[in-house]
């Protein structure tokens, strides 16, 4: 417990009058405010996205630079390091991509409806096979012959395809061709027999007015 | 303020929180100008230091770091080194001066408040002046800064027991001088 000097003391220490310290405070306080600086992530953020958008697009373009390109340097550099795929997966997407057009081109055939989306969809195939074979020289051995094949069926599969949809197509057009035809006879006979049904109702219509007249008749008899 | 509240308004002032910052200088400024105008005596040298010693933890505040006695001490270290470099300052502007014609000019400066306060007061105000600096300056910091044992020995690089000594001789000596009425 402290004595009466200690007391004392602390009276006399307290009894100095606060000074005007207005000035320094806004001082103070405005230093602090100014100091203020958004959060790290939001700082970082504006750099770094810009970072991610060019590295990004220049990893994606280079992914599948071929030898002589521009950014081929840039994909062996990502290869080696890892954030590139070896030549051999390069290929293997491409080919996967060609297979994945191929079998929607099959559906859109199967389903009869879209010819010219099946067509597109087996021309895409091609060029993907196409992109598929210019890659082929990356690759050696036996990986290269596995895909040499690959392709060549592939290619095969879709000039068959190609060729199944020119085959649909016509007989989808002759299909047409017979419908309209059937339907054209259909419009001449129908008018035959629009005949008769106009003539089986001036038919009926004596029968009809008949029986209307038979019905009105009781009507007509009751109401009286 | 207890540790943590005070760790969370130094953070958020560290953070630009303005709010913060004002109530940081509400609680520190009076504490660190009383500080300043018992070593002094000097109203306007002590102003200049408190407001300086805010300058300075505005500009450090990133880099302070909680450790050992906390931020109390770390104020009143900014504080107690500027009243340092004040009194070199002024030593350098009167080099022919010896102590005793310094120690006359800076009673020659007793504040007003210590003028017109009662005479336990002006008493007191005058025997502080005649303790040996280290003992004196346990007792500023004590009473005028607040600080505790542990506080006062981060800012003047002794140990707790050696604070303690110091503060029980200098009080003993306070108590002798009024026994014996010592004139002033």
């Amino acid at each position: 417990m402290s004595d009466k000097l200690e007391q004392d003391l602390k009276k006399m220490f307290d009894e100095i009058p606060e000074p005007d310290d207005r000035r320094d405070r806004a001082m103070f306080v405005a230093g602090v405010g100014a100091r203020r600086q958004p959060p790290v992530w939001r700082r970082a953020l504006v750099p770094a996205a810009s970072m991610f958008v060019v590295l990004s697009a220049l990893s994606i373009g280079s992914l599948e630079a071929a030898p002589g390109q521009t950014l081929y340097p840039l994909r062996n550099a990502l290869s080696s390091v890892g954030l590139a795929e070896e030549p051999v997966e390069v290929v293997d997407r491409v080919i996967r991509r060609a297979e994945v057009s191929l079998e929607r081109a099959e559906t859109l055939l199967d389903e009869g409806e879209d010819f010219s989306g099946a067509e597109a969809l087996t021309r895409r195939t091609l060029s993907h096979l196409g992109e598929a074979s210019a890659l082929l020289k990356e690759l050696s051995g036996e990986a290269r012959e596995e895909r040499a094949e690959e392709i060549a069926d592939l290619n095969d599969d879709a000039f068959d395809l190609l060729e199944d949809i020119d085959e649909e197509r016509a007989d989808a057009a002759e299909e047409a061709r017979k419908d309209a035809e059937d339907s054209d006879d259909n419009e001449g006979s129908g008018s035959d027999d629009d005949d008769r049904g106009r003539g089986s109702d001036d038919d009926s219509s004596g029968p009809g007015s008949g029986s209307d007249d038979d019905s009105s008749g009781p009507g007509s008899g009751s109401d009286d | 303020m207890d540790e943590r509240n005070l760790k969370r308004l130094i953070r958020s002032t560290a953070r630009g929180d303005e709010e913060a910052a004002g109530e940081l200088f509400d609680l520190y400024h009076p504490r660190v100008f009383r500080y300043a105008l018992s070593k002094l005596w000097d109203k306007t040298a002590a102003e200049d230091v408190a407001s300086e010693t805010f300058a300075r933890v505005l500009r450090d505040l990133d880099r302070f770091k909680w450790k050992g006695a906390g931020f109390e001490a770390w104020l009143f270290r900014i504080a107690s080194n500027l009243v340092t470099d004040h009194n070199r300052s002024k030593q350098r502007e009167a080099p022919q001066a010896d102590a005793s014609e310094y120690a006359e000019t800076t009673e020659l400066r007793t504040p007003e408040w210590a003028t017109i306060a009662g005479e336990t007061t002006r008493e007191l105000n005058g025997l502080l002046a005649g303790l040996p600096a280290d003992q004196r300056e346990v007792l500023v910091l004590r009473f005028a800064g607040g600080l505790e044992t542990d506080e006062i020995g981060a800012v003047m690089d002794r140990k707790p027991n050696a604070v303690r000594q110091l503060q029980f001789r200098a009080l003993e000596q306070l108590r002798g001088r009024m026994r014996d009425g010592v004139e002033i």
